[in-house]
């Protein structure tokens, strides 16, 4: 399942943080890429889509109380988390090769 | 309680028609849902201006996932191949029929069996298509159900 696509990758650190909604799915990502991406809504459904199908997301009640009962939940699935844990691990790999040959910062500004 | 639906939610709304049943069906009250929520924050944090952005922005994200959307179905592929694969049959078979020595029979027998051969494999090949053609659009159906 690797490599993952930017709005795969995405979207699936943005429910790594826990079950959500589509809404703050959006908002998650502009959060976490310093409003760098916007994912439209359309794409947003899209790629949850084929995350559904190919099983790495699936859908829940939500949790009780939410103001909004009609919103629909995503989280992660186990399958969903080990290919963004892959995903993550050939990011990191690929990230100490470029820095070996010099490219980019030799420690993380984090 | 939902504020009555905007302009853009109608455009937006209209334009979900174009994309495939199934996506529709599944997907589009939430879309609904997420570009309104999104279009009055546009419009909170940046006004007019926000709002213009953000409905260049709409109709980007619209237009790519009904394009990507017909892609998944496959309809483009089948289209493709209902109108490539005919030609391609008949030319071959044309270019194949004049170098063949072959004559249509004069005798009207054998040139009605002639045709109730030629029919039969049409018939045979429309029953083939249409079985094909169900297997293929009934696959979100199935997923559905093993789900």
């Amino acid at each position: 399942m690797v490599p993952l696509t930017p709005a795969v990758m995405h979207v699936l650190l943005s429910l790594a943080g826990g079950e959500r909604h589509g809404y703050a799915i959006l908002k998650d990502v502009l959060h976490q890429t310093n409003h760098q991406v916007r994912l439209g809504p359309g794409t947003l459904y899209g790629t949850l889509q084929r995350l559904m199908e190919s099983g790495l997301v699936e859908e829940t009640d939500g949790p009780g109380g939410e103001a909004d009962e009609r919103r629909r939940f995503y989280r992660l699935s186990r399958a969903g988390r080990d290919a963004l844990k892959a995903e993550v691990e050939r990011l990191d790999a690929l990230v100490r090769h470029a820095r070996g040959r010099g490219i980019g910062p030799r420690t993380s500004r984090a | 309680m939902r504020s009555p639906a905007s302009v853009d939610a109608r455009c937006c709304h209209a334009a979900l028609f174009l994309c495939p049943p199934a996506f529709r069906r599944e997907f589009s009250e939430e879309i609904l849902r997420v570009f309104d929520e999104a279009r009055q924050e546009a419009q909170l944090s940046a006004g007019g201006s926000g709002l213009w952005l953000f409905r260049a922005r709409m109709i980007a994200d619209l237009a790519i996932t009904i394009a990507r959307q017909w892609l998944r179905t496959g309809w483009p592929v089948m289209a493709s191949l209902a109108i490539v694969y005919p030609l391609t049959a008949a030319s071959a078979l044309a270019s194949l029929w004049r170098r063949l020595p072959f004559r249509m029979p004069r005798a009207t027998a054998d040139s009605d069996l002639l045709m109730l051969e030629l029919l039969a494999a049409v018939v045979l090949l429309i029953v083939a298509a249409t079985i094909i053609l169900t297997l293929w659009f009934t696959r979100p159906l199935l997923y559905r159900r093993r789900r």
